[in-house]
Order: structure tokens, then sequence, then C-alpha cells
């Protein structure tokens, strides 16, 4: 148990100064999900039916997704998204990365206490509750002598 | 100047977002901006652009999404609960869904949300500046929702993260109230000197003209008692059910009529409310609505029973229509009303001093009158559209470097 706490603690310790660091998987480049980026310049303009009559700004409806699927999208994304760009975000990842280990932390510091505590019962209850009073001796209780 | 203005909300939908939305819109066409709204669809199934319906699908994105997500998840932290995991899917479904409907072009992006504003500023490119309004604050939202029980759990922590990076990630963060600042600044460690207070604005002729315009058919009873407005969003945090709480003593002294105007995922549970207190004679769901402005004119009495809120829109176009308006001292409410001056204010989930607070209210139509002018006076110089469009445009010509007129030219 005390190995597992301090192999814990030093991962924490790692974890809070940033030599650990979370698994960055960038876009892949194998193209698991085919979108298309075709979009259509002649009729995507085509108004429809206005929502809300006040809001004559925007909101018609369109009935079909105009960023299709096509292989060459997730290319394009790559190109268009800074270099740094990983999924997931590693500042929420650092977050959640300390939090937990910090419930950890307080999980296993609890678990110790009350294994402490059971094991502190555990002794009083094997040791003989009566211990002898200690021999007290007045001084007209010291030994006779010789005279 | 090429604008986007962005946010996770669906639009178009009834609320203060895409109230501010669609002025800073007009306001920027107006002078030349060639301007981009991009948005959830209302069917929550797409990120859309609205001013050319170009659109991505979520399912299509987000099966990659969930992929990458979950596969880090279970291998480094396989303690994160689901609902950490779905937030953290959203938010990458949002930034790519962005970045495939193209943010490279433009030369100011402003987000509207923190969950938008993380995301956009993860796929922006460098030169495209980047200005946050937030509107509110989410994390304590979700514990007054249940959504998070503890502020001691996980998802709590992970809330709080989500309003930090929300409120820093852009070069300046607007916030509409004070009450916002104070929160995320004592709360969530935001640096204050990040954020702008910039109260919201409202073009008072507009509404004017909106209010003027002819309702949905109303019932005929309803035109002839006396009418209470709640126009809110029907969760949890809008405090709908104290309302309900209070109704009853009311109703038993004055025969009154209730219009809820919104919609929301509380509905069916304050339509069991309202059944169980008998009380369906008297409420009316009126549901999602565009002429909300209409029906506030024609009510005596606008009320809003808040658990939180930031600086609500709602409260805003009561004044400026002369309305008497009853709500909870909460949030960012009390910088907009003077209790028993240009409103009244209860303490937030109290029905017994709302219904107080109503009767007075109902049974004195001087009063009525006597608040509601003193809030619209007090309102047309607060909530000036002009002096908050100037001082957004401040905070763009900051964060630019230059002025907008350099930046056009």
């Amino acid at each position: 148990m005390i190995q597992n706490l301090v192999h814990f603690v030093v991962g924490l310790w790692r974890r809070v100064c940033g030599s650990h660091k979370p698994r960055e998987t960038k876009i892949a480049p194998e193209l698991k999900i085919p979108l298309i980026n075709a979009v259509n310049d002649e009729d995507r303009l085509n108004p429809g039916q206005l929502r809300y009559p006040l809001q004559d700004l925007f909101a018609f409806p369109l009935k079909e997704s105009q960023i299709n699927l096509d292989p060459a999208v997730w290319g394009d994304l790559r190109l268009s998204l800074p270099t740094a760009y990983s999924i997931p975000d590693s500042e929420f990842t650092r977050v959640l990365s300390v939090q937990t280990s910090l419930r950890v932390l307080r999980w296993s510091v609890g678990k110790i206490d009350s294994e402490v505590r059971s094991i502190t019962l555990y002794r009083a209850s094997w040791n003989p509750p009566y211990f002898p009073p200690a021999i007290s001796r007045k001084a007209n209780d010291l030994p006779p002598t010789r005279s | 100047m090429k604008i986007l203005l962005a946010t996770y909300w669906y639009l178009p939908h009834v609320g203060g977002v895409y109230n501010y939305m669609t002025q800073l819109s007009r306001y920027l066409e107006s002078q030349g901006h060639h301007v981009d709204i991009m948005a959830h669809h209302p069917d929550m199934q797409k990120i859309w652009m609205m001013s050319t319906g170009r659109f991505v699908e979520k399912a299509k994105v987000k099966d990659y999404v969930y992929e990458q997500v979950l596969g880090f998840y279970q291998t480094e932290l396989p303690m994160v609960d689901p609902w950490i995991r779905w937030r953290e899917i959203e938010r990458y479904t949002y930034e790519i869904s962005a970045a495939l409907l193209g943010v490279n072009n433009y030369d100011l992006i402003h987000t509207h949300d923190i969950v938008s504003t993380r995301a956009i500023a993860r796929v922006k490119p460098a030169h495209a500046r980047h200005v946050a309004t937030i509107h509110g604050v989410l994390a304590s939202e979700h514990l007054l929702s249940g959504q998070i029980t503890s502020r001691d759990s996980l998802p709590f922590a992970y809330a709080a993260a989500e309003e930090y990076f929300g409120f820093t990630s852009a070069d300046r963060t607007i916030v509409p109230s004070r009450w916002v600042a104070d929160q995320v600044v004592a709360g969530f460690g935001v640096p204050a000197d990040h954020l702008d207070h910039v109260p919201y604005g409202l073009d008072a002729d507009y509404l004017e003209i909106q209010s003027r315009k002819r309702t949905d058919p109303l019932p005929n009873q309803d035109i002839r008692s006396l009418t209470i407005l709640c126009p809110a969003r029907l969760v949890p945090v809008k405090g709908h059910q104290y309302l309900l709480e209070a109704l009853p003593q009311i109703v038993a002294q004055h025969p009154v009529v209730v219009w809820l105007a919104g919609d929301g995922g509380y509905t069916e549970e304050l339509k069991r409310l309202v059944a169980h207190e008998g009380l369906e004679h008297v409420v009316r769901f009126l549901g999602a609505r565009e002429d909300v402005a209409a029906l506030m004119r024609k009510a005596d009495i606008v009320v809003l029973p808040s658990v939180q809120d930031a600086l609500p829109f709602s409260i805003m176009e009561a004044q400026i229509l002369g309305k008497p308006i009853v709500a909870s001292r909460v949030g960012g409410i009390p910088e907009m009303i003077e209790s028993g001056k240009t409103g009244i204010l209860v303490a937030p989930g109290e029905a017994q001093e709302l219904a107080r607070a109503l009767l007075q209210l109902i049974g004195s139509s001087g009063l009525r009158l006597k608040l509601g002018q003193q809030a619209a006076l007090w309102a047309k110089e607060a909530w000036s559209l002009e002096r908050m469009l100037s001082r957004t445009m401040a905070i763009y010509e900051h964060v630019l470097g230059k002025t907008v007129s350099e930046v056009q030219s």
C-alpha cells in the first residue's frame, strides 16, 4: 500500500509540474470520416421560408448539409487549423489530471487514516486493559539501610 | 472589416443573447462591415452560418471527436465521468465545425459564451482578434439546476475550468453586469483587468414599434383580466415554481391571468405543478413567442422570479415600455431595479414575499403607474444602445490596435 501511495504521489508531482504530458492526438491523416466541402454556390442562398417574420436578417431552413462528405475535407481542415491544435484540450486535461489526483490522494489519506484507526483499535483490544500501577516508593519506604 | 459573431447557443431563439447579437449585427452592417453569425441550429443537430445558411451536421464530426475523446479518457483519466466527457465532445465538435465552416478570413471574432469562446480561441488564426461577451455564469446555474450536485465534485471543478478558460481565452472579455465580474473574479480566479463592464443597450424605438404590433390571438377573458407576464425560458433558474407557489394566495383575492412566455426543458414539470395547484384557469403557457414586446404592452405587471440572472433583457424591455416589475434580488437584477422606485425586489425563492409584492401592485393602479413611469425614465438613459455600441467599438479598436475605419481602409 505504501509503495502504491509513493508511486501515486510521484505521479501527482509529475502532473502538477508538467513533466507529464497528456497524450495529444493530432487530427488523423487517415480519413475515417469522409466529409465533403463541396459548397453548392448556386443553390445555397435559396432563402426558403422565413422562420419568423420578424427575424428577417437570417433564419431560413435548409434540408441538406452543404458541407457534405468528401475525403478532402479533413485535409483542408488540418491545413486550416493552428499547428498546435490537438484533441483533447491540454489545458482542460491538466485541470482534470490534477483534480482527479487530488481526489485519489484524499481518498488514499482517508483510507490510510481508517487503516491506522482500525489497527489502533485492534491493538487496544489486544492489549490487556489493566496495567498494574507502578510501584511507588515514598521516602520512608526506602529499603532499610544497614546500620 | 469581416466580423464573425459566434455562439454555442441555438439561434434564433427568444432571449437576451439573440437580442444582443441581432442588435450588434444590425449596427455593424449599417457601418459597412461584413458580418456572419455562427451558432447552433434550433434543432441542435447542426452548427450553421445563419447569414448564408451553410451548415455542418454535428453527427459527422462527432463520431471522430467521440473516438478521440473516449480513447484519451479511457486510458488516461478513467475517473472522469460521462457528463464531463459529453461536454468535452460537444466543445470539440463545435470547434471542428467552426473550422470546417471557416474562421480564417475574419479580422475580428466576437463570441458570446464560454464554450464558443474557448473553441474559437483554439481554431482561429493568429491574425484574427478575439472579443468575448459572456452573458452569465454557467457553473452556478449547473448547481442550481441540479446538473452538478456538489461544489466539491469533479464536474464542478470542470465547470470552474470552463468558466476560467471561457472568460480568459479571448483578447478582451465583456461582461454585462458587475455581478458577473464579481462572481468570476472571486469564484474562478479570472483576472479583473481582463474584463470590461459594458451594460446591455436596447433600441427603444424598435422595441416601441414591436410592442405595437398585433399579438397572436389571446383568449378573451385574458384581455379583460389583470394580466401578469413572466417572459423567461422555462428552466429552473428562472424560478417559475415560486411564482406558481405564490399564485393561490393571489388568486384567492384577485382574478388574474398569468402568461408564461418562453419554452424550455422545465415545461412539463411546470405544467404538472399548475395542475397540482389547480391553476389551469389562471396560467397560460404561451410557448416561445416572437411578440414578447407586444405581450408586454398588453400585460399589467411583469414578473421575473429568477434564482440567478445576470442582466435580463426582459427587465430592460419592461422598464422601457413603462411596466411595473417584480423581480428577485439576485445576480445583476439589483443593478437594474431600485426597489420601491423603478420596480419591486423580493428575496429569491420566497413565494410569500413574491405574493405580497404582486398583491401590492395588483391592489394599486396608482403604484403600478408610478413605478412604470419612473422605470421608463431611468431605463431610457441606463439602457442606451448607442452607449453600448460605442463602448463595444472602443473595445474592438483596442484589440485591433487601430480604429475600425483604418481596418476598413
